[in-house]
């Protein structure tokens, strides 16, 4: 909306109706004082309408200002909060990614433990299984020794259930020991190496 | 703010009522020249043309600061602060040379109606004439109706000029909030726009709910994990006791063919 533009003139004009031959023949019966007093209330009437459009003006103007700027300052905090959100998100983002990165690394440990203990476990079972092997093989001898110290089998055949005895013993721990050693996988037990197959 | 509450306390008189606003810091002028408008920027009806009040407007953000935060100086904290304050500023300045020329154009809009009625209430007969322009109104300073009549007419155009300003300004405010190349467009622009405000923030909104999930779910596989490698010690103690029994067994059986053999020689 534009601001009128005054034209004083029209204002004189308007004044000057004043002399209206009706207006005059009233003027005339006034007195001096009564003219003057009649004709200040006209000045006065008319500069309060024009200085009430120029206040009614300017408060309009001023006040559509004023909400502009305050949109513009309210855009520019919402914009300056949004960054801050966007650096606090950033800062948790990078927590978390290391977060996420530790336990990863947490899993697969546990992963490796949890192998590396089963691969201990196993190891000890067939320790064990040995150890059963040897004992049996002891008491067997045991048992052939005492049936030979009562006559009831020959010396060359206890020397010879001994030595297989103690023979199938030594033969277990070695293939056990060797297929440990050599065949199985490192990290699953019941996994064996193979031999890359030759290009 | 009031309307020209504190500014009205000057005394108009013919002595002051033409002298012209010289702002001083931080109420600098507003109006371009002391006249207001040169008259080649004004058509008849008193309004400005759009690209001079473009040039003024863009004058006087740089000369109070007040132009809005930009993309370059947006991560700025201080900088909406700013803002406020120096639009706060050029509003006020705005107000004081309205007040200043407000005051002074309704002073003399009085007196050229006072004038311009005076020569007719005093003839005897209510002759029919007005004030000839020539007619001195005020003697010191000596004054005429014609001058009374031109200062209240310039004093009357710098109002409307002050006026046209105001509109321009807010016009131009609302512009930089929605106009294409606002900052507010470029960065309130689409969520899907890695660039933009919004578009950054949801890119961290989406990144941080992806490794709050994962988090989330993979406390219940740590918690699996942890009881499959108790359960793994468990066996391997069980394991090394069995191992201890029969390592001493063993040890027995070995002690009891060696007590044989002993006893047979």
């Amino acid at each position: 909306m534009r601001e009128p533009f005054l034209d004083v003139n029209s204002l004189i004009t308007d004044l000057q109706s004043l002399s209206d031959l009706e207006l005059k023949a009233y003027l005339a019966t006034l007195s001096t004082a009564d003219r003057t007093a009649f004709a200040q209330q006209n000045i006065t009437s008319a500069v309060n309408n024009v200085t009430n459009s120029k206040k009614t003006n300017y408060n309009n103007a001023s006040k559509m200002l004023l909400g502009a700027d305050n949109s513009v300052t309210s855009a520019a905090y919402y914009l300056l909060r949004t960054e801050d959100l966007t650096n606090l998100a950033t800062d948790l983002n990078n927590v978390t990614t290391k977060q996420v990165t530790e336990n990863t690394i947490n899993k697969q440990l546990a992963d490796r433990q949890y192998e590396i203990n089963e691969w201990s476990n196993s190891n000890k079972l067939d320790t064990l299984f040995f150890l059963q092997i040897l004992f049996i093989s002891l008491t067997l001898t045991a048992v052939f020794l005492f049936l030979m110290q009562n006559g009831l089998l020959p010396y060359y055949l206890f020397g010879l259930f001994s030595f297989l005895t103690v023979a199938f013993a030594v033969i277990v721990l070695i293939y056990r020991a060797r297929f440990t050693a050599v065949k199985r996988d490192g990290r699953y037990w019941n996994k064996q190496r193979w031999d890359q197959p030759s290009k | 703010m009031a309307f020209c509450s504190s500014s009205n306390t000057e005394t108009i008189t013919f002595a002051n009522f033409a002298t012209v606003y010289t702002g001083t810091s931080p109420n600098l002028e507003c109006l371009p020249t002391s006249g207001g408008f040169t008259t080649s920027a004004v058509d008849a009806t008193g309004i400005v043309n759009d690209d001079t009040l473009k040039t003024e407007i863009t004058k006087l953000l740089t000369t109070f600061a007040a132009n809005p935060p930009t993309s370059a100086n947006q991560s700025n904290e201080n900088q909406a602060a700013t803002f406020a304050t120096n639009a706060t500023k050029l509003r006020t300045a705005l107000q004081t040379e309205y007040c200043y020329y407000y005051v002074r154009y309704k002073f003399g809009l009085e007196q050229v109606l006072t004038a311009a009625i005076s020569t007719a209430l005093s003839a005897a007969t209510v002759a029919s004439t007005i004030s000839a322009d020539s007619t001195i109104i005020n003697q010191t300073p000596s004054i005429t109706y014609g001058s009374l009549k031109t200062t209240t007419v310039l004093l009357n155009k710098k109002l409307n000029e002050l006026i046209q300003i105001m509109q321009k300004l807010q016009e131009t405010r609302f512009k930089s909030l929605t106009g294409p190349d606002s900052y507010y467009t470029i960065f309130n622009s689409s969520s899907t726009d890695s660039t933009s405000f919004n578009g950054k923030l949801k890119a961290q909104q989406d990144s941080l709910a992806a490794q709050s999930k994962l988090l989330q779910s993979g406390s219940f596989n740590d918690d699996v994990k942890q009881s499959m490698i108790d359960y793994t010690l468990e066996k391997n103690a069980s394991s090394r006791n069995l191992l201890a029994v029969y390592g001493f067994m063993n040890i027995v059986a070995v002690g009891l063919l060696f007590y044989m053999y002993k006893a047979s020689k």
